[in-house]
């Protein structure tokens, strides 16, 4: 029986079919004692493990589970969300007096620290405010005199190592604005004979500060709302070692990537071209995939001359091409260590077309979409005969797949490449070429080193 | 969800730790069939049971509450079975030399009782049997299929997979759960 038929047989013991695989399921087991057989098996296992006993747990689980939670964390709460006051227990007299008595008793040092804190802050302020305030203010103001006359000293002693024509020395610009002790310090320390300038005591008054765009925030209205932002959605090629494809997960990703374009290159890394090319041929011959592999092609591996070889295939959908590389994987682990390494694959681009054309000798139309097949854009009412058609030529049809076909050809070097009116063997693979299904998915698997 | 999980959701995270007594109360029965199941052992499937809950606990405040709670736990629960089988695989070794090796263990569940296993029938014991050789991932989508009834978009939230797969998965459990049953001559 056919992996679909079983996968319709056990979607309908989990009680998941949809109506339309409903009727094909009533269908098949009308017309199938096989499929009867299997179905109640597998519904029979199914009632066992629904029937199996309840487990109890443990009486304790309980306890266990709250005892641990309490030990280990805290609750979990927001800030805010326990009260601020809590209501004490009721206690005896004599237990309240005991409480007293011990929270009086350590209370006493934070009493002690709190006068020192209050004395030292008390005579602080005095000393501030009082007559310490006004020595300091003087003190404040001697040390700025001083700084000023030093620094007037400094300048005239370094005058005399200048050269004796100031008059083109370079001057710092001066604000127009002098403070009188300035004003008085450079009239000595220039010694000009002119007489001291006029000093003018202007008040600038600070322009006013920039208007606030919002002057209260706080009762601003709120900023209108962002609109819609872009979903950006980047698209990261498939690339997984090939030891991974026996698990579901990864040749369920590898069938979900393959149908997103309408043509796939997929480049497999290998240690050892040679062998890479025949478990690829055992592979595909259990796939039911006939490999043709050019005898020049052939030749060039066998002598390493090849760094690269392109397996051109069109006849397999993309859950076979995920089985055909789960056989691989299979035949790969074989052999310790592995020889294939990673799985690569990316949608055909043109420059991958115009190189499979000059392999193949004629345009094999990667991008071209295979024409629809009559009636499936406006899909009309079939009556239940022809349904019962259908399954039966399904089920009769089991075991009679046709083979598919594939050629093997020379990738990289390009030099190394076969003329293609030259190979046979693509001559035969070109005439067993027919229409390609509408399911099926045109690849090129390009099998190279590690290195090439 | 339902009003009540969310209401005692709520109060815990309030901080009245009773109220996730409470879930643990409603769910712990539930939870403990599913992981004995997939551990075999009362003990480990306390232990996952405890620690599932532990963990619920303390991420609470993650709970978006978009999703069934016992969805969310049970996806707790399958990876704390999955984390402790890890474990007890690196520890084999030594505790089948330890000091401890083939003392009974202290848990007073009826799962362990003296006699239990004779209790057990020998069909329930080679279903058993047959469901500890399937591989961990087609055991645990057959414990949530069929022991627990959840449907395939329940079960693809809780092991984190897409549809397709929990599908292909059940398929072949299905059809290697028959496979060692006939084997045995089930």
């Amino acid at each position: 029986m056919s992996d679909n038929l079983l996968a319709l047989i056990t979607t309908a013991v989990d009680g998941e079919l949809s109506a339309v695989d409903r009727l094909r399921f009533d269908h098949l087991l009308d017309s199938s004692a096989e499929a009867r057989s299997i179905y109640d098996k597998l519904k029979a296992d199914s009632d066992r493990l629904r029937n199996l006993p309840h487990a109890v747990p443990p009486r304790n689980l309980h306890q266990r589970v709250m005892a641990q939670i309490a030990a280990v964390t805290p609750i979990p709460v927001t800030p805010f969300s326990r009260p601020i006051i809590q209501s004490l227990p009721v206690e005896t007299s004599e237990r309240v007096n005991d409480l007293k008595s011990s929270r009086s008793k350590r209370l006493v040092p934070i009493a002690i620290a709190a006068s020192l804190l209050f004395a030292i802050t008390g005579s602080s302020f005095w000393f501030f405010n009082g007559s310490g305030g006004k020595a300091g203010t003087v003190a404040h103001n001697s040390k700025r005199q001083s700084h000023t006359s030093q620094s007037g000293a400094g300048e005239s002693e370094w005058a005399k190592w200048l050269p004796a024509d100031n008059s083109s020395r370079p001057v710092a610009p001066t604000p127009n604005a002098i403070s009188r002790a300035d004003t008085r310090n450079d009239t000595n320390n220039t010694q000009s004979s002119v007489t001291p300038p006029v000093v003018v005591e202007t008040i600038t008054v600070a322009p006013s500060p920039r208007p606030a765009r919002n002057p209260n925030i706080y009762a601003a209205e709120p900023r209108p709302d962002i609109g819609p932002l872009d979903l950006v959605r980047i698209r990261v090629p498939f690339l997984k070692p090939l030891a991974d494809f026996d698990h579901e997960e990864t040749r369920q990703q590898f069938v979900e990537e393959l149908g997103r374009d309408p043509a796939f290159r997929i480049d497999v890394f290998t240690r050892h071209l040679p062998k890479s090319v025949d478990w690829f041929r055992n592979a595909a011959k259990v796939s039911n995939v006939n490999v043709a592999v050019d005898a020049a092609t052939l030749d060039r591996v066998s002598k390493s001359q090849v760094s690269a070889v392109v397996v051109y295939i069109e006849a397999m959908t993309p859950s076979e091409l995920a089985d055909l590389f789960a056989k691989l994987c299979a035949e790969d682990a074989k052999i310790t260590p592995r020889i294939f390494d990673t799985v690569h694959a990316t949608p055909v681009v043109e420059d991958d077309q115009k190189a499979l054309r000059s392999i193949l000798g004629v345009d094999p139309g990667l991008f071209k979409r295979p024409a629809q097949e009559k009636g499936a854009e406006n899909p009309k009412p079939i009556s239940s005969g022809t349904v019962d058609q259908i399954v039966k030529s399904l089920s009769a049809g089991q075991g009679k797949e046709t083979e598919k076909s594939a050629i093997l050809m020379t990738w990289t070097p390009s030099m190394g490449r076969t003329i293609p009116s030259s190979s046979v063997e693509l001559k035969q693979f070109l005439l067993k070429r027919g229409e390609r299904k509408a399911n099926a998915l045109p690849v090129m698997i390009v099998i190279r080193h590690g290195n090439g | 969800m339902s009003d009540d999980d969310r209401q005692l959701i709520a109060s815990c995270l309030g901080g009245q730790r009773e109220a996730f007594g409470e879930l643990v109360s409603r769910y712990q029965a539930r939870l403990y069939n599913a992981a004995i199941r997939l551990v075999d052992n009362p003990d480990d499937a306390a232990d996952v049971v405890q620690d599932a809950f532990l963990n619920a606990y303390q991420s609470l405040h993650t709970f978006k509450g978009d999703a069934e709670f016992f969805t969310w736990l049970y996806r707790i629960a399958f990876n704390a079975a999955i984390s402790l089988k890890r474990k007890k695989r690196a520890a084999v070794s030594l505790d089948a030399v330890g000091p401890d090796a083939g003392i009974d263990p202290d848990d007073p569940s009826e799962y362990v009782k003296p006699g239990a296993a004779l209790e057990r029938t020998e069909e329930e014991t080679q279903l058993q049997e047959a469901m500890n050789r399937l591989s961990h991932e087609h055991r645990e989508v057959l414990v949530l299929k069929d022991i627990d009834g959840v449907k395939y978009e329940d079960i693809a939230e809780i092991l984190g997979v897409p549809i397709g797969t929990i599908r292909s998965r059940l398929h072949r459990a299905r059809l290697e759960l028959r496979e060692l049953l006939e084997n045995e001559g089930g």
